[in-house]
């Protein structure tokens, strides 16, 4: 096919596609009237709820971590389980508000009015970084099995922490690691994850975010070579 | 709501309301959702009217909220990019001429590639068969002019390779 063809071929399509889009427009009139009114609908795509839901989340992170700080601060060296564990609990979850802290300062830049690849850049990379942040958070699961422990009951040879705690901690820690690697948007199509995720995060919008990443990265390489 | 941006508001949407119709036609395959997505574009529209400079024509910005909108939340699963997608009221438009039959089958050909393109490709095209000026395109998009004209020769050469392998 010649140049000009194509040319001539775009042309005659960009034609059909306006007939049909005033087609269209005698079906869906814009109620342009009526917007004053609908002014107050929530509009899916605003991220003012998102912002109000991070910066709540990362009070009572706030709250969660300077509880467990005085717990610690009061048991100190007393009982060594608790305060590794409650430290390491503490540690996850200020990674966890770092990465929320993060996620608020990409949310605030975020202009629809901006060009349209960086927005869609960021928003894919906020979307993907979710996921980041439950592999973060899920890494403190063992420590809420062994704060409880103490030196006394372990050289006790009590039966209850050799044959119920320790294998529990055990079974947990491999669950941690497995889940640790599992958990990536690679993987958001499998079942289980997608149960593990709608728990919390929706898989679609995972998938979406990743794929859009890549094809932003593939137009830029583009560019580049260009 | 001052009832004087109100009305300024209302008649710059009236006087572009073809970019929401392109936007929306290009994103949404659901006629029941559209209006959903053009609504939601409006009120996106509205909350950001303040950002506009009026040094830089409306369009430009109209077009970067519309198609921010449409790509971050009703961006079309790649299951449904499938020829069986196609506009019929599109072909049927086009082959209301002589020698229809010909120029219907070049045209639904057209359509399958173009709808198969990559969202960004499928943007840039969107924009550029709207003719839409490179300078202008390149605002929208966030790359240089010159990469426009890269990028819109480079679609252009892949959809006649597309069309040869076909005819």
């Amino acid at each position: 096919m010649e140049s000009i063809e194509l040319d001539k071929l775009l042309t005659q399509y960009q034609q059909a596609l306006n007939k049909a889009q005033l087609l269209n427009m005698q079906s869906w009139q814009l109620n342009l009237k009526c917007f004053e009114n609908q002014q107050g609908q929530k509009a899916r795509s605003s991220l003012r709820p998102v912002i109000g839901i991070k910066i709540f989340a990362l009070l009572l992170g706030f709250l969660w971590v300077g509880f467990l700080g005085v717990l610690v601060v009061a048991v100190g060296w007393k009982n060594p389980y608790f305060s590794i564990s409650l430290s390491m609990i503490m540690l996850f979850t200020l990674l966890a508000m770092v990465t929320y802290t993060w996620h608020l300062t990409i949310l605030l830049s975020i202009k629809y009015e901006d060009n349209v690849l960086d927005t869609q850049t960021k928003i894919s990379r906020l979307k993907l970084s979710t996921i980041q942040m439950l592999r973060i958070i899920i890494l403190q699961l063992p420590f809420h099995c062994t704060w409880f422990w103490s030196p006394n009951w372990i050289n006790s040879h009590d039966i209850k922490f050799w044959l119920i705690s320790f294998p529990i901690f055990l079974f947990f820690t491999a669950l941690t690691i497995w889940l640790f690697f599992q958990i990536k948007p690679e993987n958001a199509h499998k079942p289980w994850l997608k149960k593990f995720l709608s728990l919390g995060i929706e898989y679609k919008n995972l998938e979406q975010a990743a794929f859009m990443l890549e094809e932003i990265n593939e137009f830029k390489k583009d560019l580049v070579e260009a | 709501m001052n009832q004087t941006d109100s009305i300024a508001f209302t008649n710059l949407i009236e006087t572009n309301k073809g970019i929401l119709y392109a936007v929306c036609n290009n994103y949404c395959k659901d006629p029941s959702k559209r209006e959903d997505l053009a609504q939601e574009i409006l009120i996106q529209l509205w909350k950001s009217l303040n950002s506009w400079d009026s040094k830089f024509p409306f369009s430009t910005w109209m077009y970067r909220v519309a198609l921010n909108v449409a790509i971050s939340n009703y961006r079309k699963e790649k299951s449904l990019l499938t020829p069986e997608s196609l506009d019929e009221q599109v072909i049927q438009v086009a082959s209301e001429n002589d020698n229809w039959i010909e120029k219907e089958e070049k045209l639904t050909q057209l359509h399958q590639l173009i709808i198969q393109l990559k969202e960004l490709d499928r943007t840039l095209m969107l924009l550029y068969l709207e003719g839409r000026p490179y300078l202008e395109i390149a605002l929208i998009l966030g790359i240089t002019e010159t990469n426009v004209a890269t990028k819109i020769s480079r679609i252009k050469e892949k959809l006649k390779q597309s069309f040869s392998k076909i005819v």
